[in-house]
């Protein structure tokens, strides 16, 4: 261990005020720039939207009637990751059992694995052949992608997809909060009487509702923005975060800037009061019920018994869904690509197969062969420039005052929709505005750091208030180390776990990101961009064969970071 | 000249003031206890002198310099917490030669002191070992080595046996303090535990809610206590409530509840003044007989305890009131049972008057 | 018919075994404490009968009922946390009333009963109030409150004083005595602090190891420890090792290193035996006194505390002693280098076989 020797504490805040303006730069004005851009350009925007010569206000009533289509998917994927996603947090969270960690990966797939892939994937299992409609022998898909959910008027598979995307932030942030609720309140509950089940709805759940809050907001900006996986799912619905790409492509950029502002400042109102509510103390966010007595006794009986008998429906029913929600989809490209492979299996003819696809005229391995390295650069240099980024800024939010504001407003990249923060780069960096950097390799990764850093941050802090690093520090700092000396000796290896795992996640995030990057990609393309195209190209056995390859790249990252943290 | 001193230190956190008005003067090679009921503001004075917090107001010197603002690094103060923090990541020789390295001596310097401080504190063989594979006693004398290894003059140790058993705590304080005086550190001690306090202070430091309530040596803070907070927080008493109701040139006497009367050698008070006369639960004992020139009341045993070593009775007087008797067991002294009735008794010099607290006698004594 | 009884209670934790064929029976209305090291397994024991873990081996017996596979909410018993547990959303009546409540107990019912509990524990709280504005103390005894509303026969007690300040300890703990003799209950006091145990219980159970060492009234194992360990964590005790020169009518007489005799009444082993006598600082004496084991030494420190004085005395074969003394009325005690003259009587000095492990080994309290 080599220890560098005192620096004068100039040095500390040159480190603390560049870091600062990194930081400004490379994420916060991307973030709002789009506010501002609106602003700016107010009467443009005053024209293109509410009075364009030539069709009037028919742009702001698209915006209307897609943001009200986006708030109803959202809000049915909130309410249903929240019926089935608290048992499965509770049990993820306080049971032990073989194959947890399984299940703990599995749930958190979703969140790694390239959007547009996995769309793909839900796209072939419930709508063609190939999928579970060729496994009941029907001819065709089981659904259409147009069917639609009752009562919601939502498609389903565009429900499906969301409800696989989201869950995990509702279980993994509601596991979390869990997890730091001190067992012993249960046990006492039950000593005093109270079967499981009471005990859950006395005692945890009240204790537990600011996780379960947290969790559904970010649910629901997530499914809000969702971009990758809806592009190809959605069939003729619009959701917000598609109708910005496609004005963007129709060059209706103010329609766009505006309904990405919009956006913004939606999340913007949720986050505020739901980090406001979160951080009160445990007495305003618990609520204790206090139910007719006979009520209550009936209910308790009816809950003793459940605890006894039916406990494992809650188990079982959610895992129902992970698996079919995102097990099967990936199964199923796997065993299209496999099918696929040299021809189609139901034509025969060679044109429908894979390999033809790819080495034949269309000549798409050629182009998967760039796009792999397009995205790979990408990846490594926007995430090694936002994990240079994030260390001093972990350590600023721990040890300044204003570190809380700074953490606050670091969630508004995470849950932005991806399609609005990539308009906002190309906006900033582009030709309507700074004109520094052309459409192309270097804005999607100037794109890809701003929603890096949140992650790789988020990642830090947990590793940091984990391992009660502060009074590491100040033992340090008695000892003879100066601050810059103690960082540098032992809190840096301390939360060394948490960059890496930061890293791995910002890695193969950005290896997956279509959203953002089809706005900015100019020429280039990276993977995930080339399935969309595949797509619409119709070159479905090429698509099947790319999103497989992507899969197992992300599956392959977190199998890394599970071995390295060694859970 | 003292080695640390402070000046009317203050701090406050928010509206609450964790100090209020701090003068201290502590001398070189001083092993001096901070004792206080938890919340006293003990911590906040200790990370104060450590340069972990700094002042509203007042100063902080160290030897001759005037240290607010000076950050921790350069004060010479090591600040050892209650479980030790000894760096994870790192084993025991890793860990005890942190200071020498962070100061650049020299690869030979930093083998030689490691060596020497660890077999100081006899632990040169598990030099390899990490932190975790310890027990809670060698992990104190690695944090204990650390320190002494990177030069400090100052050692500052916040509830150091809090984290562990209390029959082990009374081995470790007796090591850990000749250790320190072995060499030579001046020692800063918080602690709420009044016995162990007691037992390896030079001086104690009584601190409630901010303020010192006394400074004094063991004996003195015990034979002396200034306040019936002192007296009930250091060592405990009955205190009993009463009105002056005579006096002359040898002492008074004051009458408590149930128009019974207790002889007292202090002159101070007024007549008709209410009082509080405090008598230490060592200093009364139990008997069949009157004792001559004692206080002398009837009562029944209400609990007979036996308490590390000693026996504690709880005698219910004829007034109404409890009164507690602590005895040790010296092999033949008479032990006594519940319902026996017994004779109580107390010398007028060992009884301690004070004028009745304002706040109310219950406040004073910060019983639950 | 015993509130409780263990048969053969084993649980393990991968390899180590926290409890080892623990056999224990606390009979009705008895306040019974556990006591022994950080790891011995005493929380482990308090746990397996209170249904938080299950043993692997062996069968519990609460009030005559096995109880293996009962789970905790039907063991009808009232436990009191180390970290107090209060639920913090919830004020002091709310805590309170939890279990009668959770049970659909009528509301007048539930009122009367704790308000009476309230009454005889002497909560001093506020009912409106929250948990995190109490003081500790208060804590604490609002959770004995509440886990007494159960109306349990059996009450376990889980270092129920290890969050509290000293001071409100030493306050609390015969409040706990008081309260559960009251009340007529059976309580498992569980504590790594010898002097709580032994100042409110009506026996104590020893444990090292996963083990029972031994058990006995207070008195008892404090004059005369069965064990060696136990000589050493219940109070303090002087250790002296020696071989037995020649057993008499009244005793052994051992012989110490450095040409040092001593005598004690227990007869228990032979000539030739290595073995370890001890004595508590309490029961030797400055000065000589006929008929007692007399030893000589220099005083090599003196230590005040309070009411009483330690001294340490050095003897000739190089041990170094303790003895312990009230203070009395204005006298003059030796000065450091002095030579000084003690009287130990064979009555209490005690002797043990010598450790296999090594003596310091033994005396662990680690």
């Amino acid at each position: 261990m080599t220890v560098k020797p005192k620096r004068t504490s100039f040095f500390s805040k040159l480190v603390v005020s560049c870091t600062l303006i990194a930081f400004m730069i490379f994420v916060i004005i991307p973030t709002f720039y789009l506010i501002s851009y609106v602003f700016i350009r107010w009467d443009e925007v005053w024209r293109e939207v509410f009075a364009n010569p030539i069709i009037g206000d028919e742009n702001w009533k698209q915006i209307i009637k897609v943001l009200l289509f986006s708030f109803r998917l959202s809000i049915s994927t909130v309410a249903f990751d929240l019926i089935f996603g608290i048992p499965l947090a509770y049990v993820l969270a306080r049971k032990r059992f073989p194959g947890k960690s399984l299940l703990e990966d599995l749930v958190t797939l979703p969140l790694v694995m390239p959007t547009s892939g996995f769309g793909f994937a839900t796209l072939i299992t419930w709508t063609t052949v190939a999928g579970l409609g060729g496994l009941l022998g029907l001819r065709s898909g089981l659904l259409s992608l147009n069917a639609v959910m009752p009562f919601i008027n939502v498609p389903v598979v565009l429900f499906i997809v969301h409800i696989a995307l989201t869950f995990p932030y509702v279980v993994r942030t509601l596991e979390t909060k869990i997890q730091s609720i001190d067992m012993t309140y249960e046990i006492a509950s039950r000593t005093l009487g109270a079967s499981s089940l009471t005990t859950f709805r006395n005692i945890l759940f009240p204790l537990a509702l600011p996780g379960i809050f947290s969790g559904a907001v970010l649910a629901f900006a997530r499914s809000l923005g969702e971009t990758g996986a809806t592009l190809i799912v959605s069939g003729v619905s619009t959701t917000a975060s598609i109708a910005i790409v496609r004005w963007t492509s129709e060059f209706k950029l103010s329609t766009a800037a505006f309904m990405g502002s919009l956006l913004v400042i939606i999340a913007w109102t949720i986050i505020l009061p739901a980090e406001i509510y979160v951080s009160r103390g445990r007495r305003s966010s618990g609520l204790s019920l206090h139910l007719p007595v006979n009520l209550t006794r009936r209910m308790v009986e009816l809950e003793k018994l459940i605890s006894r008998k039916l406990y494992f429906i809650k188990d079982i029913v959610p895992l129902i869904i992970v698996v079919v929600t995102v097990i099967i989809p990936i199964a199923v490209v796997l065993n299209s690509v496999i099918l696929y492979w040299s021809a189609d299996p139901y034509t025969g003819k060679i044109e429908g197969g894979v390999v033809y696809q790819l080495f034949g005229p269309s000549n798409y391995f050629s182009s998967l062969l760039n796009a792999t390295l397009t995205s790979i650069i990408v990846a490594i240099v926007s995430t090694y420039i936002a994990t240079c980024i994030s260390i001093p800024v972990s350590f600023i939010i721990e040890r300044r005052w204003y570190g809380r504001i700074i953490r606050t407003i670091l969630k508004v990249p995470l849950i932005i929709p991806t399609s609005s923060l990539g308009l906002s780069v190309l906006l900033l960096w582009g030709s309507s505005g700074l004109n520094l950097v052309n459409s192309g390799i270097w804005m999607i990764i100037l794109t890809h750091i701003v929603f890096s850093v949140p992650v790789i941050v988020e990642s830090i802090i947990a590793a940091y208030e984990g391992s009660g690093i502060q009074m590491y520090e100040e033992s340090a700092r008695t000892l003879g180390a100066t601050a810059y000396n103690a960082i540098e000796a032992v809190s840096l290896p301390l939360i060394k776990g948490g960059i890496f795992t930061g890293f791995i996640l910002s890695f193969t995030r950005s290896l997956g990101e279509t959203g953002a990057t089809f706005i900015v990609m100019g020429r280039d393309v990276t993977i995930p961009v080339l399935v969309v195209n595949m797509v619409e190209a119709l070159a479905i056995p090429a698509a099947l064969f790319t999103s497989t390859y992507l899969i197992i790249l992300s599956l392959v990252m977190l199998a890394i970071v599970r071995i390295f943290t060694g859970r | 000249m003292p080695l640390v001193r402070l000046v009317n230190v203050t701090k406050r956190f928010g509206k609450i003031v964790a100090l209020d008005g701090i003068n201290l003067s502590i001398k070189d090679g001083e092993y001096v206890c901070i004792l206080g009921p938890t919340g006293a503001g003990k911590t906040t004075l200790l990370r104060i002198i450590a340069g972990l917090l700094e002042p509203d107001e007042g100063e902080i010197y160290i030897g001759e310099k005037r240290v607010n603002g000076v950050p921790p690094e350069e004060r010479n103060a090591v600040y050892m917490f209650q479980n030790f923090a000894l760096f994870p990541h790192m084993n025991v020789w890793q860990n005890v030669s942190f200071g020498p390295v962070i100061k650049e001596w020299s690869p030979q310097k930093i083998r030689n002191v490691t060596s020497e401080v660890l077999g100081m504190v006899r632990l040169g063989e598990r030099r390899d070992a990490y932190p975790n594979e310890l027990s809670g006693g060698m992990q104190q004398r690695v944090a204990l080595a650390r320190g002494i290894a990177a030069g400090a003059r100052i050692l500052l140790l916040d509830e150091p046996f809090g984290a562990l058993d209390a029959r082990l705590r009374v081995n470790l304080r007796t090591q850990l303090r000749s250790l320190v005086k072995d060499q030579g550190l001046t020692t800063i001690h918080v602690t709420h535990d009044q016995e162990e306090a007691l037992m390896v202070a030079d001086r104690i430091v009584i601190l409630r809610e901010g303020r010192i309530e006394q400074i004094g040596s063991p004996q003195e803070i015990y034979n002396n206590p200034q306040s019936i907070f002192v007296m009930s927080f250091v060592g405990g008493a009955n205190f009993i409530d009463g009105v002056v109701s005579n006096m002359d040139n040898s002492g008074s006497t004051v009458e408590i509840r149930g128009r019974l009367y207790i002889r007292v050698s202090d002159t101070t008070k007024k007549i008709g003044e209410r009082v509080v006369v405090a008598v230490r639960r060592e200093d009364v004992s139990l008997g069949k007989s009157r004792r001559r020139d004692f206080n002398n009341l009837v009562g029944e045993v209400e609990d007979a305890m036996f308490v590390g070593g000693s026996m504690e009775y709880m005698v219910r007087l004829e007034n109404g009131m409890s009164i507690s008797s602590r005895i040790l067991l010296e092999g033949g002294s008479k032990v006594f049972r519940k319902g026996d009735i017994v004779i109580v008794s107390f010398h007028p010099d060992e009884c301690r008057v004070f004028p009745y607290p304002e706040r109310g006698l219950l406040k004073e004594i910060e019983a639950i | 018919m015993p509130e409780v009884k263990l048969v053969n209670v084993t649980k393990r934790y991968g390899r180590i075994v926290a409890n080892d064929h623990i056999n224990l029976t606390i009979k009705d209305k008895e306040y019974v404490s556990v006591i022994g090291p950080s790891g011995c397994g005493k929380t482990t024991l308090i746990k397996n009968i209170a249904g938080i873990i299950e043993p692997d081996e062996g069968e519990i017996y609460i009030g005559g009922r096995l109880v293996n596979k009962v789970p905790i909410e039907d063991r009808g018993i009232g436990y009191v946390f180390q970290n107090i547990a209060l639920f913090p959303h919830m004020t002091v009546w709310d805590n309170i009333t939890y279990g009668p409540r959770v049970r659909g107990y009528l509301p007048e019912e539930t009122e009367s009963l704790a308000k009476e509990m309230i009454e005889m524990i002497k909560v001093s709280a506020r009912t409106d109030a929250y948990p995190d504005e109490l003081s500790g103390g208060t804590q604490q005894k609002t959770a004995v409150a509440r886990a007494l509303m159960t109306r349990s026969k059996l009450l376990l007690l889980d270092e129920p004083l290890g969050a509290l300040d000293l001071k409100v300890r030493a306050a609390l703990r015969y409040e706990l005595r008081r309260i559960v003799k009251d009340l007529g209950l059976t309580a498992l006091h569980v504590t790594h602090d010898q002097e709580e145990a032994m100042s409110i219980s009506d026996r104590v159970v020893v444990m090292r190891k996963g083990k029972i060492v031994e058990s006995g009234k207070p008195l008892e194992l404090y004059m005369r420890p069965k064990n060696i360990f136990t000589a050493n964590f219940v109070g303090e005790a002087n250790f002296l090792e020696g071989i037995i020169e020649r057993v008499v009518e009244k005793g052994s007489i051992i012989d110490l290193r450095g040409g040092l005799k001593i005598v004690s009444r227990d007869k228990n082993m032979k000539v030739g035996d290595r073995v370890v006598v001890a004595f508590r600082p309490e029961f030797a004496f400055l000065g000589k006194k006929e008929g007692e084991n007399i030893l000589s030494g220099n005083i090599t420190g003196i230590v005040y505390l309070g009411s009483l004085v330690r001294l340490h005395i050095e003897l000739p074969n190089e041990n170094i002693i303790i003895i312990k003394r009230a203070l009395r009325f204005s006298e003059s005690l030796p000065k450091i280098g002095e030579k000084v003259t003690i009287s130990v009587s064979p009555e209490n000095v005690l002797m043990y076989p010598y450790p296999e492990r090594g003596l310091s080994r033994e005396l662990s309290l680690e």
